[in-house]
């Protein structure tokens, strides 16, 4: 299945990016899976960013969409899953179309009981609880994985 | 220095666009400059996407950045106060694919004002500008004066990979590129019908889309043209395109108006002489018939009748193959002179 995997970095400060989209992006491909990657480039006024990133309309672009890192999740796609990881959303849902951008998700998942509690605080929605993504490949730990996830949407 | 580049991403696409913005990163780095890459994600349909995508990269900052350099349409319209252009095209289907069957946008009243707001938006970007435009090639160069009041300058790109080499011609043809309509293989095998030396054609690269691999497949389905194309329907390594190159007799490239058209520069580079035709755009700029190959008619007998004159004279084949060798390297088609010019203005 071709997917897509998004998050956002800062040029030149944090070429890393905001989540774990490479790692997740091999495990994919690694799983069969035909994998591109998009990275916002973040790092300029918020609401500019959060807005160009809402005009980013990328819906024919793979069966599904994972957005693993601010602003990814505001991109437009018809099966996208937002993972919300560490403190990316520390600040709450503070941009007004971060609501539509979750939303819209088909799942919204966090890999640690934090992480979905500070998306608890601001969008009401079902925030799915799963392993972090090195337990996630070995299978080790109870929680179930982001691919299970997947499995069943892509189903 | 830090320097972004900015291109535009088509997702699960990589073609010529890819292997030049990869090359520029390449290149800056190995010159010491730090280097961000940086692809806005492109889709053209519906039509209004393209406002849209537009307006993204205009609302697109790379704050950290001494200098962005931008490729290509729509990305070239992020902001920053220090932008060089170096287009490798504009929108063509609003430009010169308007009228044509590959043309994309609606001819309605709504259409007509997307490809006014390309047109505007572009003119605004091109009078703004301080720093170029450059463009890839005469042909980008001319379809933009053609729309726009301006004086790109041609900057061309170089390879981005090295080891090309020439060895003694074999009874072949070769075409390495992606198969789809604008490059025209399948006119190049129906010439293959013409064909009277006995020289075979050798395909390279997979299909763009289903429709024409089917073309394809069903083209070859006919006896006569199985004996003589051999389809290598798969990515073919580097090091086998260049020994495909090394050992063919010269290179056949019949693009519809390519824009530049590396084709052409792999060929010379490895002293083959390149067949292309009268509308094939970015290669005319280099192939002088006669000198360093043959320009045929779009039609199957013109490009075979092309072949055979190739396989009918091989010493001038090779004549013609190390004098488009010759051309390249007198040109300096290099990433210093690149870099030079980039990063001077």
């Amino acid at each position: 299945v071709r997917l897509v995997v998004a998050d956002g970095f800062r040029p030149f400060l944090d070429e890393r990016g905001t989540g774990p989209a490479q790692p997740l992006a091999e495990a994919l491909r690694a799983r069969g899976h035909e994998v591109d990657t998009i990275r916002i480039p973040a790092g300029g006024d918020d609401a500019q960013t959060a807005l160009a990133t809402r005009l980013t309309d990328v819906s024919d672009a793979g069966a599904m969409l994972l957005a693993v890192g601010p602003p990814a999740h505001l991109l437009v796609h018809p099966c996208k899953i937002v993972w919300c990881t560490g403190e990316d959303f520390s600040h709450g849902g503070d941009q007004p179309a971060d609501h539509a951008g979750f939303d819209e998700a088909r799942a919204v998942v966090a890999d640690s009981p934090q992480a979905q509690g500070l998306v608890r605080e601001w969008w009401p929605g079902t925030i799915e609880l799963v392993a972090p993504l090195a337990a996630s490949r070995t299978g080790a730990g109870s929680a179930k994985s982001v691919f299970s996830v997947l499995e069943r949407l892509t189903a | 220095v830090r320097v972004a580049v900015v291109n535009t991403q088509v997702l699960f696409v990589r073609g010529g666009a890819e292997q030049l913005a990869d090359g520029l990163v390449g290149a800056l780095q190995g010159a010491g400059h730090e280097v961000s890459s940086i692809r806005l994600p492109f889709r053209w349909h519906p039509d209004d996407r393209i406002l849209d995508h537009m307006l993204a990269a205009q609302l697109t900052t790379i704050p950290d950045a001494d200098l962005v350099i931008a490729l290509k349409f729509p990305a070239y319209h992020v902001s920053h106060a220090r932008k060089v252009l170096w287009i490798l095209h504009q929108h063509r289907q609003a430009y010169d694919l308007w009228g044509t069957p590959w043309q994309g946008i609606a001819d309605d009243g709504h259409g007509r004002s997307v490809r006014r707001a390309i047109h505007d938006t572009d003119e605004r970007l091109l009078q703004e500008t301080t720093h170029g435009p450059h463009v890839i090639s005469e042909n980008v160069a001319s379809r933009m004066r053609a729309s726009h009041d301006v004086s790109p300058s041609v900057l061309y790109p170089p390879l981005m990979d090295v080891g090309y080499f020439c060895a003694e011609a074999e009874d072949y043809v070769f075409y390495p590129s992606r198969i789809n309509v604008l490059k025209r293989q399948t006119l190049v095998v129906e010439a293959m019908r013409h064909v009277r030396s006995g020289v075979r054609l050798i395909l390279a690269g997979t299909a763009d889309t289903p429709e024409i691999e089917a073309e394809m497949e069903s083209l070859l389905d006919d006896p006569v043209l199985q004996d003589r194309v051999r389809w290598l329907n798969r990515w073919v390594s580097h090091a086998d395109k260049l020994d495909l190159l090394a050992r063919s007799l010269g290179t056949v490239f019949t693009p519809v108006d390519e824009d530049y058209g590396y084709v052409t520069l792999e060929s010379f580079t490895s002293d083959k002489p390149v067949i292309t035709c009268v509308d094939s755009g970015g290669p005319l700029e280099f192939v002088t018939p006669g000198v360093t190959g043959l320009i045929a008619d779009p039609e199957p007998e013109s490009i075979a009748a092309a072949i055979d004159a190739l396989a009918g004279d091989r010493e001038a084949a090779v004549r013609m193959g190390q004098a488009g060798g010759e051309q390249l390297r007198e040109r300096d088609i290099s990433w210093s002179h690149v870099l030079d010019t980039l990063l001077s203005t």
